[in-house]
């Protein structure tokens, strides 16, 4: 993250010109942050685009069907193709070019993803590549669990999301195995370890939650949706304000949890507003309890100092506030005297944060 | 992409991509061989095709095929209560004079077998109307015919003239597979891989 680099270093050398650290320190620092930085840099960003284009180009060239070469020669092209992807990968890995083999190993899951769908162009399977995906999604899993490789775990993790979207589709039911599949992929994800993953996993437990409710097609379920969001949301804050000897772990996954339930509780709190026909009386409980649920979550990003939680806060309560501007526009309830009201309890709720950060100030 | 912490020793990469090599090339190798016994012990069967909405038969790549049994009115026809989308079917077919059709529906594989009919297993697309008055959409998994890239109209049209005819190869537990066409009464195959 250069942007945080920088932003670290401004803040060093202000502190180094008032005298506050020594000149030594800010070398120290320096070239302690330049040892740390991960993530990409351009060159391997490069490769990772030169290896999406490589998996395309073999997924178009089974599309394109070409008869000028025999289907033998085709697959046996596929499979050379999938053996100097895994070559290149083997030898990037020992020179210590993880990233680089990483890009390796996504361009020979796309070369095993595109023979099995030449497999299936040659014996013209049609309708359900819902095998397909698992087979392919299964041998990414095992490429990314073999060499460890965070870049191949997402692929895989996208590959059995698609999956699953496809027999929800096919079968309009709750697809129960996606979630055994998640808890493997995040167990997975622990082993190797990479822990970005976890944002991923949140995504796709929220979008499972979420889907819940209208796959079993009651009305209700939104507030089983609801309570199952307070719930998880409940736990991963008491999770946050935990203070000593907490492990690693739970420190990495409390903010992530308390986020996921607020985003399901807020998912089925806004189809209960703003998608089904509600009465006024409980749409505006709802109304109040979703925006001191925002205020809430954002009191608890406050307190903690954790940005993505502010901003996740900020956006839902904007949402919030955007809906019911559209919901009661026009209508028997006066919308300018419910901002009114709304706009009252905040700056209240301003003024009584400030008044405890004093005591608490006062109090140290 | 986080940096491994050590770097990795060659056989522990090298024993990592071998095994990933030969699961990967295994499962397509399975496919290859569980799709060339269907065609080589399977039953052979010839199903008309008929017209599709014209908008979606030709895609590309690919003619989509639609047979008199892929739409079955349940109207007197053995068949489970429940039926749901996306439901895992085994469809009789009994032959007719020049077509065949569909004589029963089973959730699980028949135990016997009427006189010279064939078990294909499917899936139900959709379910219209209830009761007595229900309609059944069925994709057999043999609704797709690849073909080089360019040369679909023609074979659109014929479609649509109504003279295409599938050969279907039905082995155990169900399992079809195209195996040619019939174009205007003339038998065309795929070369075998092999």
């Amino acid at each position: 993250m250069p942007g945080y680099r920088d932003k670290v270093m401004r803040d060093v050398m202000r502190w180094a010109e008032r005298g506050l650290i020594a000149p030594d320190a800010v070398e120290a620092i320096r070239a302690d942050l330049a040892a740390r930085r991960s993530g990409f840099n351009l060159p391997q960003a490069l490769a990772l685009l030169g290896g999406i284009l490589l998996v395309l180009a073999a997924l178009t060239f089974v599309g394109a069907n070409w008869t000028e070469i025999p289907r033998l020669v085709r697959l046996l092209l596929l499979g050379a193709a999938l053996v100097v992807s895994y070559a290149a990968a083997v030898r990037f890995y020992l020179s210590d070019h993880s990233a680089f083999g990483q890009v390796a190993l996504l361009v020979g899951c796309g070369v095993y993803g595109a023979s099995i769908m030449l497999v299936a162009q040659m014996y013209h399977v049609s309708g359900n590549p819902v095998d397909a995906v698992l087979a392919w999604a299964l041998g990414t899993t095992l490429a990314a669990a073999a060499f460890r490789a965070p870049a191949v775990w997402v692929l895989a993790f996208a590959l059995f999301a698609l999956w699953s979207l496809w027999i929800v589709r096919d079968t309009e039911a709750v697809h129960w195995a996606y979630l055994a599949v998640l808890a493997g992929m995040a167990g997975l994800a622990w082993w190797m370890p990479f822990a970005a993953a976890r944002y991923l996993v949140a995504l796709a437990v929220c979008a499972w939650v979420l889907l819940l409710s209208p796959l079993e097609g009651a009305y209700e379920g939104q507030y089983v949706t609801l309570a199952i969001g307070l719930v998880i949301a409940a736990a991963g804050a008491a999770a946050m304000f935990l203070r000593d000897g907490v492990p690693e772990s739970v420190r990495l996954l409390a903010p992530v949890t308390m986020l996921s339930g607020y985003v399901i509780a807020f998912g089925a709190l806004f189809v209960l507003q703003f998608l089904d026909e509600s009465q006024l009386s409980a749409f505006i409980v709802l109304a109040v309890f979703t925006i001191a649920l925002s205020i809430g979550v954002l009191v608890i990003g406050r307190a903690r100092d954790h940005a993505p939680t502010l901003w996740l806060a900020y956006i839902g309560f904007s949402v919030e506030v955007i809906g019911i501007y559209f919901q009661t526009v026009g209508t028997l309830l006066n919308t300018s005297v419910f901002f009114l009201t709304v706009g009252i309890v905040v700056i209240g709720l301003a003024w009584l944060a400030l008044k405890l950060t004093r005591r608490a100030e006062a109090r140290t | 992409m986080t940096a491994q912490a050590s770097r990795p020793t060659f056989w522990r990469v090298a024993v990592a991509a071998v095994a990933v090599v030969l699961v990967q090339a295994g499962v397509v190798g399975a496919m290859i061989a569980e799709r060339a016994v269907v065609l080589s012990q399977g039953r052979e069967i010839v199903l008309r095709t008929v017209p599709v909405d014209p908008r979606d038969l030709f895609r590309g790549d690919y003619v989509i095929l639609n047979y008199d049994v892929s739409r079955v009115s349940l109207a007197g026809l053995d068949a489970p209560e429940g039926l749901r989308k996306g439901d895992q079917v085994f469809v009789t077919l009994r032959p007719t004079e020049d077509d065949w059709q569909v004589a029963a529906i089973d959730v699980d594989h028949p135990q016997s077998l009427s006189e010279g009919g064939v078990v294909i297993a499917a899936r139900v697309r959709f379910v219209r109307g209830t009761g007595d008055s229900r309609t059944v959409r069925i994709d057999y998994g043999i609704e797709s015919y690849f073909v080089p890239e360019g040369t679909g109209k023609a074979l659109e049209d014929k479609v649509r003239e109504r003279s295409v005819s599938v050969i279907v190869a039905v082995a155990d537990r169900g399992k079809a597979a195209v195996k040619g066409l019939v174009i205007d009464g003339q038998r065309i195959y795929d070369e075998p891989l092999l």
